[in-house]
């Protein structure tokens, strides 16, 4: 009995075990195929990264012809931030750009989770009506509107001042969209649930709706962080006082100086504005992960 | 107390609870965007002074009509529209190929969500920047990688035909993230057990994604779709780096021709009309989306 | 003095790669930005327009060398004065600073409120200040809009503040530029020349002959736009049989922002311009040429397309059809040995000859810019007026003055490079006495002026993309009277 039991084992073992080469080779094929796509999208962002370690002429130099000296710095230096935190006073603007950020999807954040749930959520007459003239502000952009809404700044006292640069964007339809259809696509179970337990409307929103949009609100946090961190146009229209204003407009300026643009430094500056960007997005990323518990599902 | 007025209690408390939940989102909207839009629109129905910006005489539809007989204009919104289809056709395809695959966990993905998550983190500005280098003509890299290839060189940027397509691939390398995210938070909601079952029953990985994820993804597409159609309507930064709206106006969308009416050529009235255009095209295709991927 | 900067528009300056770089960078909208200007360099008229009006105690009699001030002294009520200009070097904004802390000291209740956009970004933030009336009191604007800046009432005429001497030892060329109908609407605050660079080593290497060497009598001798095309064919043909492919007979333009369509002010233009003659009779094929819009400043149609800027386009179109430059922009291909001949600001050869860490590792000469039916020499500057709206004029154009005294002007192009606009501080800027220098300098004497018109901005934005199309092979004639037609349109408005 014993030795059939193993002759039989034997006997279905090699199959298995050729399954699973073959398995194992699908896996590192498709691993390799992962890793190539991979590259190819990060190229352009590790071209700018070793561009920032070279100097504005070999920038320029090496871009032409194209030899391997065009991706990979020959003398890798660290002048270009050396000079971006001396002459170039980027460390002020790069915490005026944090703080400008940071209050801005703060606030993003509150808003239209408290807007995207109640419409989401809540019933109410002229819902859809009024969260349809909500979207009508994501249909035009900055470019078409900056001189109104200087004007609107202006008469607000938002000139020169942080919330200035912040505020306009803070309202997002773009996100109290986004907010809104994550709370719709939860299961109408567990509210109902929550009602005949008699939780309060207020409740509900912290029990049961947050938990369930998490993902949605680190998609929102990464979004909204981008967008503003990016943000030059209306920064540059809206702050007066150089001691505030933001990276991205400061940067601009590298173009000027000296009559050829600081390649070295500009690439310098897009690669410390894109480090944080992306350390910001991979602390995200377990919320993205599938398998994590989703409480709106319990 | 009957059931009937607690009912209708907790309908009061509800839309006051809504009310004070959508107050500070109102403030803001009607302040930033409301009053701004406002003036646009005004703007549009007069006309105004080149210089001053103050309208001169009573209300007109003149800026309508100028900018309708422009042939920029109408070649605007048709690179518009197809701004947005390129975008959309590009984007959520592979938005969804990439969730699936790096919701899978396969070794290597880890990889790729770092990557496609960085593209998303470059800036508008330096991604164009890096692109033009890359699509140059004349030693850009991907030009260099065809004629290692023994390939044709390609006029990416300085053909008509290649311009619009090769400025909306920089936008989506960028823009595909986001719906990426989308889709990965809308997979965690398909339970397991749906999966199980179609492998038992011997459903193909094909038919699988077709028949069972498409659909149960629906809430996260019509998301997707729509975010896809606004990025694919405000690319801007892109154009004025990579081609300032040429070669021969193949790529200037509405936002450039009303940017360019208004910063270049003083012209505030038909700038402003263009930007209301723009937002009656955005009204209609939303419109026309939300009836197409209606989910009953 | 190794980090001087230079104009950034037009001649004044070499940017490389604005396209892709610069305009990247500073998010601009089509060539609104950037410079795309004609201002004559002709030894012109320039009606002055400085009447001697005795306000004020003039020179010397303020608390601060006014240079050429001579409006009432400045109030002593608290106030601020707002500036708004371009970002330039370190050197240079220290230099700003410096004047400011000066006449803050002299004056102590004058605070000066300094704000620096990116150079892309000015033309956009002074429009969206104006149309908002809440404009800063001093604004950097450019020459080719002074008549812009005239039609809209925008700047208050400076001639009543300034002495008849100081606006006299200014370039008149200069000055003409920044006047309308005789008043001075925008102080003279630079200048800019144009030349041909061409590095030796690659003649040599191709097997050319260089243009011949030239005195600064014979200037107006030097070559023609034929004998120039020529010469890059040649150069062409000799570098290609050298076997080097990445070699170019021209490099991409670096006036204003490199690539085709980048600049018209500095580079494009040019190619039409001489083919025109301000001085034939007004209805003549050569004025129309020359004027780009008719007297009235309401059409193009026949001026923009006349036969000589069919001409002067096709001129232009060869550069790129025979693959005598590049169709992108390339950075800096002459500093950098990639390309035989550079059409450069003398602000750049400046540094070519006066900074180290600029020194072109090449041997290399430098002459005039070709002729056409005459000698044309466009260029522009920076140049800062005072809003009509500013509640302090006679302040703001007491600082503008302080800012132009003789050691402030000296001071000023030492960290700046570019050209004085007067001829009198020139021998205290060493860099001038090059032989390069020198001859540019003399061509400067003998170039024709550029036209004026309110509606230039419109103008050269569709005049430039125009261009660009053509440079990537459209029909010169067909894109000329389609863009000419447009500009009509875009006219209408200044009625």
């Amino acid at each position: 009995m014993l030795v059939k039991h193993e002759t039989g084992a034997i006997r279905t073992a090699v199959p298995a075990a050729r399954a699973r080469r073959r398995r194992r080779t699908a896996r590192s094929a498709q691993s390799v195929v992962l890793s190539v796509v991979a590259f190819l999208f990060a190229f352009p962002i590790l071209w700018m990264f070793t561009s920032a370690f070279k100097g504005t002429k070999a920038v320029v130099e090496d871009a032409f012809p194209l030899t391997w000296k065009s991706f990979v710095p020959a003398h890798p230096t660290m002048a270009n931030l050396a000079r971006l935190f001396t002459d170039l006073h980027f460390g002020r603007d790069f915490v005026n750009t944090l703080i400008v950020s940071v209050a801005q999807v703060a606030l993003t954040l509150v808003v239209a989770t408290l807007a995207g749930y109640a419409f989401g959520r809540l019933r109410f007459r002229g819902r859809d009506v009024l969260f349809a003239a909500t979207l009508l502000g994501a249909f035009v952009p900055v470019e078409a509107m900056v001189i109104p809404m200087y004007g609107v700044a202006k008469h607000l006292g938002l000139l020169s001042t942080y919330p200035g640069i912040f505020l306009p964007f803070a309202f997002s339809p773009f996100a109290i969209y986004l907010m809104r259809q994550s709370f719709r696509s939860l299961p109408d179970e567990t509210f109902e649930a929550a009602k005949l337990d008699g939780a309060g409307i207020l409740r509900t929103f912290w029990h049961v709706g947050l938990p369930g949009v998490i993902p949605a609100l680190a998609s929102l946090v990464l979004i909204q962080f981008i967008n503003s961190w990016s943000n030059f146009f209306w920064p540059l229209i809206a702050m007066q006082d150089p001691a505030k204003q933001v990276a991205q407009v400061t940067m601009a300026g590298y173009a000027d100086n000296a009559n050829t643009p600081l390649y070295g430094e500009i690439f310098a500056a897009s690669t410390l504005l894109t480090v944080p960007l992306v350390f910001l997005a991979l602390g995200l990323q377990r919320y993205y992960v599938a398998g994590m518990a989703s409480s709106g599902l319990k | 107390m009957t059931a009937k007025t607690a009912r209708g209690g907790r309908r009061r408390r509800e839309a006051i609870t809504a009310g004070l939940m959508l107050a500070p989102a109102f403030i803001g909207v009607v302040l930033f965007q409301y009053l701004p839009l406002a003036d646009v629109l005004s703007t549009s129905l007069r006309r105004v002074d080149p210089f001053t910006r103050a309208p001169v005489g009573g209300p007109s539809l003149t800026n309508y009509s100028e900018i309708l007989a422009d042939p920029d204009f109408r070649r605007a919104l048709l690179n518009t529209a197809l701004y947005i289809a390129i975008t959309i056709c590009l984007e959520i395809p592979v938005a969804l190929i990439l969730a699936i695959t790096v919701n899978q966990r396969l070794p290597g993905s880890r990889a790729l969500r770092a990557a496609v998550i960085a593209a998303m983190a470059a800036s508008e500005t330096v991604g164009a920047l890096v692109w033009s280098q890359m699509y140059e003509s004349a030693f850009g890299i991907l030009n260099s990688t065809l004629a290692a290839l023994h390939l044709p060189q390609q006029p990416f940027l300085t053909s008509e035909h290649q311009a619009l397509a090769a400025i909306t691939v920089m936008s989506v390398w960028r823009g595909v993230g986001l719906p990426m995210l989308i889709f990965l938070g809308g997979l965690q909601l398909i339970p397991q057990e749906v999966y199980e079952a179609a492998k038992v029953d011997g459903v193909g990985p094909l038919r699988t994604l077709l028949q069972i994820t498409v659909p149960l993804l629906k809430p996260s597409l019509v998301v997707a779709a729509f975010m896809s159609m606004l990025s694919g309507a405000r690319i801007f930064t892109p154009i004025s780096v990579m081609t300032d709206g040429g070669p021969n106006g193949s790529t200037g969308n509405l936002i450039y021709y009303s940017y360019q009416q208004a910063f270049s050529f003083q012209a505030f009235g038909p700038a402003a009309a263009a930007a209301v255009v723009m937002l009656l095209l955005l009204v209609v295709l939303s419109v026309a989306q939300a009836r197409i991927l209606r989910s009953e | 003095m190794n980090d001087t900067h230079l104009p950034s528009e037009g001649l004044g300056s070499t940017r490389p790669s604005r396209r892709t770089v610069l305009r990247a960078l500073a998010y601009t909208g089509a060539g609104a930005a950037f410079g795309t200007s004609l201002i004559g360099c002709s030894a012109g008229s320039g009606g002055t327009g400085a009447a001697d009006v005795a306000k004020g105690p003039g020179p010397g009699g303020y608390a601060l060398d006014l240079g050429g001030y001579q409006g009432p002294v400045p109030r002593t009520s608290q106030m601020t004065l707002r500036v708004l200009r371009a970002d330039t070097s370190p050197p240079v904004n220290d230099w700003y600073a410096k004047a400011f802390a000066a006449f803050h000291a002299a004056f102590p209740n004058i605070k000066i409120a300094e704000e620096r956009v990116p150079f892309g970004s000015l033309q956009q933030k002074v429009q969206v200040y104006i149309q908002s009336g809440d404009a800063p009191d001093i604004m950097m604007g450019r020459t080719d809009l002074t008549a812009y800046y005239g039609a809209g009432k925008l700047a208050v005429p400076l001639g009543p503040y300034l002495t008849a001497d100081f606006v006299r030892k200014q370039r008149a060329s200069v000055v003409d530029g920044a006047s309308v109908n005789g008043d001075l609407l925008v102080m003279p605050w630079e200048d800019g020349i144009p030349m041909v660079v061409f590095n030796l080593d690659l003649f040599a290497k191709a097997k050319v002959d260089p243009p011949a060497e030239l005195t600064p009598r014979q200037v107006t001798s030097g070559w023609t736009v034929d004998d120039f095309l020529a010469t890059l064919g040649r150069l062409k043909e000799g570098l290609a049989r050298s076997g080097d492919q990445s070699l170019f007979a021209l490099e991409a333009s670096t006036l204003g922002n490199g690539g085709p369509g980048s600049n018209y002010g500095g580079f494009e233009g040019h190619f039409i311009r001489m083919m025109g003659d301000p001085q034939a009779a007004k209805t003549s094929d050569e004025y129309r040429t020359w004027a780009a819009v008719d007297e009235a400043g309401r059409k193009a149609s026949g001026y923009l397309d006349s036969n000589g800027a069919i001409q002067g386009m096709r001129n232009y179109q060869k550069l790129f059809q025979d693959g005598l430059t590049p169709k992108g922009a390339v950075p800096k291909q002459f500093a950098g040995g990639q390309a035989a001949m550079g059409w450069e600001a003398i602000a750049l050869i400046n540094r070519y000859t006066g900074s180290p860490a600029d020194k072109l590792k090449f041997e290399w000469g430098a002459t005039v810019v070709p002729r056409g039916t005459t000698f044309f020499g466009c260029n522009q500057a920076e140049a800062p007026f005072v809003w009509t709206g500013s509640k302090n004029q006679a302040e703001a154009v007491a600082l503008l003055a302080f800012l132009c005294n003789d050691k402030n002007r000296v001071g000023y192009h030492t960290v700046r490079g570019s050209v004085p606009a007067r001829d009198d501080i020139i021998p205290s800027l060493p860099v001038y006495a090059g032989k390069a220098q020198q001859l540019g300098l003399a061509a400067a004497k003998h170039f024709v002026g550029a036209p004026k018109t309110a509606g230039w901005s419109d103008y050269s934005t569709a005049a430039n993309s125009a261009i660009r199309n053509i440079a990537l092979g459209a029909d010169v004639a067909t894109t000329l009277h389609e863009t000419a037609t447009k500009v009509d349109g875009l006219l209408k408005k200044y009625r």
